[in-house]
């Protein structure tokens, strides 16, 4: 038991009736597993610099009105992609794409999809270890999210989007679980472009069966008081391939976990991403890649850009078991401090227990470069845009990782959406 | 054009610029040679607007403007070009877009309208035309994993389509190949005109053999302390820096 149980216990008596299943036993189950750890407290390593002081006010607020949201998603939907809208934590068929019709795409929204199976992934995730205690209380009041699953060789071309938005003022919990069969392929996008949520909590549940792949984007474009905690569990089995890539743009929190277990050999889990940051931002990236066979290749490829008083975090921990010989992992985590008052946290951790793998790692801090600088204004670029045009080629090359064009041209343009928008660049 | 009194100039506390005198006028090209440490770099820098580079006496004026008036991007808008000794690396810059935005900020400073990709591109093949030289390098980030003498001819792009009204160009001839000295000598005699005028710093004589100097002056210790026509930098070329002193600078 834990000090902050009976008010979040009131809280969950208060929001089961409108859950989908909301009396059923297996919420009380996750609860239960949720009330016994509490929320992580910032002396644990993993949570140092989340702050989760906005779940310790009310967890219900009011809901938006979703027919007010429609142009907010228009404009952002990624065009020729199924879309799936999510207001308030909840799908919204009438803003979404048809789901049906697409072969070997099995989709639906959780809240309808809650089989016996289903039930027990959800409620098996999480709870564990204190760290994990989001994903319980995530399990404990879920509301809705997609069950993915993709059939044995079926490619799937067009990217499915998950769009956020609309969240109330209290916390949101979606629940993603995707299925990668042998074989398949398919992308997913998840954007949150959330106004005011004071915390949405996303846990993604993914498998990826023998020579699968999967390329999944995360978009963080939330609103600037919103706290957006993202967690990724993934396991990949031999020959699949995993290629993540999160944007770490809006919020006041934006925190990016993955956990992966690399289970089959000749696998490759790759990870890869940008923070932006100004006035307080947190922006905290939280990897464990599981090297538990031989043979297998992880990249992990992180930058930060930090203005003002904001803060970035990478905590990439690569284990490679005793077993898993000729692992080749690579992690890099590079940062860009706009202000003497910005900072970047990297802290890489290797726990190798095989003698022949290649790991390395590398994190370097810097600022802007003076000659480089220089050189812009030398031929005639004003210094705003040339602080701009330094900073976008900074992060430029981690968009690599993202193989489709049209969804690299659409991340490339959100950041650079940020990068001149308001409270950039004039903290220094 | 350009009028330099009495120049002086510290970088950090140390004294570099010792009292430059120099008048250049449309139309005119003037070779700055002198030993290494001298402070022909420094004089550019300064020119430029580079910041760490103090002015503590003296005055420039350009156009008739006094040039400390105004910025180093102002004064690039306004026609000032420098081609740097060592071009700096820009890693995920693309050539393309930098160039796109650097002449549409001089163009709008101009009081002409901004062009779009494809009449950038319209000009800049022009451009390129004329200098004899291709694109694949403004494909690239700038100057990034360029050979030296590729850096230099991308300077030279960049000075074409910019196409500035006064040049200074700092050693733009070293690491050069000989055909690429050729190209961009070409490159600097396709700018001359009655309202250009350019500044070459170099070393060589054999920059002079292609762009012929109106005015040749030795830059040592931070003053100019001699000038003539083009048969002075044959004298260098032969006798070296010996005649001007022992060089306490270096
Ligand atoms: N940023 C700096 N910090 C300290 N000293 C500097 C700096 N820049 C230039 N100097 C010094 O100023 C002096 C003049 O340098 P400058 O680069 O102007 O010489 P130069 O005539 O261009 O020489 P070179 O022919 O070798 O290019 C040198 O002694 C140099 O070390
Ligand atoms: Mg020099």
């Amino acid at each position: 038991m834990n000090a902050e149980t009976p008010l979040f216990a009131e809280q969950f008596e208060a929001a089961r009736p409108a859950l989908p299943d909301g009396n059923a036993s297996w919420r009380q189950l996750a609860f239960d597993r949720f009330a016994a750890l509490g929320l992580p407290s910032q002396q644990r390593e993993a949570w140092r610099y989340t702050s989760l002081a906005a779940l310790r006010g009310e967890l219900t607020g009011q809901a938006l009105d979703s027919a007010a949201l429609a142009e907010t998603v228009a404009a952002q939907k990624i065009d020729g992609a199924l879309h799936l809208v999510f207001v308030a934590g909840q799908f919204v068929p009438e803003l979404s794409s048809a789901l049906e019709g697409i072969d070997g795409l099995s989709i639906g929204n959780l809240a309808d999809s809650l089989d016996d199976t289903t039930v027990d992934q959800i409620v098996l995730a999480g709870g564990e270890n204190p760290d994990e205690a989001l994903v319980a209380l995530n399990g404990a009041l879920v509301s809705d999210g997609v069950v993915v699953e993709v059939a044995e060789g079926a490619s799937i071309t067009q990217p499915i989007q998950l769009i956020y938005l609309g969240n109330p003022t209290g916390l949101v919990n979606i629940r993603n679980i995707v299925r990668m069969q042998p074989g398949s392929r398919a992308t997913l996008v998840e954007t949150a472009l959330d106004a005011n949520a004071a915390v949405l909590n996303v846990v993604n549940q993914v498998t990826v069966a023998a020579e699968a792949r999967l390329d999944h984007l995360r978009v963080m474009d939330d609103g600037a008081g919103a706290n957006h905690i993202a967690q990724t569990r993934l396991t990949l089995a031999e020959k699949s391939h995993y290629e993540g890539f999160a944007l770490l743009a809006g919020g006041a929190i934006a925190r990016y976990e993955v956990q992966a277990v690399i289970e089959g050999e000749q696998a490759h889990c790759g990870l890869a991403g940008i923070g932006l940051g100004t006035g307080k931002d947190v922006r905290d990236v939280i990897t464990h890649v599981d090297h538990a066979v031989p043979n297998c290749t992880s990249d992990q490829t992180f930058k930060n850009v930090m203005d003002d008083h904001a803060s970035s975090v990478f905590q990439g921990k690569v284990t490679v078991r005793q077993d898993a010989q000729h692992t080749d992992a690579i992690q890099s985590n590079q940062n860009m401090l706009l202000a003497r008052t910005a900072t970047a946290n990297a802290k890489p951790e290797l726990v190798i227990f095989a003698d022949d793998v290649k790991c390395a790692h590398g994190a370097t801090v810097g600022e802007l470069d003076a000659d480089q600088l220089f050189y812009l204004q030398a031929r005639g670029l004003n210094e705003q845009t040339a602080r701009q045009l330094l900073i976008e080629g900074f992060i430029a090359d981690v968009f690599e990782a993202i193989g489709d064009e049209a969804l690299r041209n659409h991340l490339r343009g959100l950041a650079s959406t940020w990068l001149h928008g308001d409270g950039w660049g004039d903290h220094a | 054009m350009l009028e330099i009194q009495n120049l002086h100039a510290t970088v950090g506390d140390k004294p570099i610029l010792k009292g430059i005198n120099l008048s250049v006028k449309g139309g005119e090209v003037h070779a700055i040679m002198g030993p290494n440490g001298a402070g022909k770099s420094t004089l550019g820098n300064v020119l430029a607007g580079r910041e760490g580079y103090n002015v503590t006496d003296g005055s420039v004026s350009y156009q008739g403007k006094d040039l400390f008036e105004l910025e180093a991007d102002e004064r690039a808008r306004d026609g000032l070009f420098l081609g740097f000794q060592y071009p700096v690396e820009l890693p995920g810059v693309n050539g393309m877009t930098f160039l796109r935005m650097a002449t549409n900020a001089v163009r709008e400073h101009r009081g002409e309208e901004a062009l779009d990709g494809m009449d950038f591109l319209k000009l800049l093949k022009g451009k390129i035309a004329d200098l004899d030289m291709d694109d694949a390098l403004l494909k690239r980030s700038v100057n990034v994993g360029f050979s030296g003498g590729e850096k230099k001819r991308n300077e030279i792009i960049q000075m074409a389509v910019l196409d500035p009204h006064l040049m200074i160009l700092d050693e733009t001839d070293s690491g050069l190949d000989i055909d690429a000295l050729k190209l961009v000598s070409a490159g600097i005699n396709l700018m001359r005109g009655p309202e250009k005028a350019i500044v070459l710093v170099t070393h060589y004589q054999r920059l002079l053999d292609y762009v012929k100097p109106d005015f040749v002056h030795v830059l040592r210790d931070g003053q100019i302390v001699d000038s003539g026509g083009p048969e002075l930098a044959q004298k260098l070329e032969k006798e070296g820096y010996a005649a001007y002193g022992a060089d306490e600078a270096a």
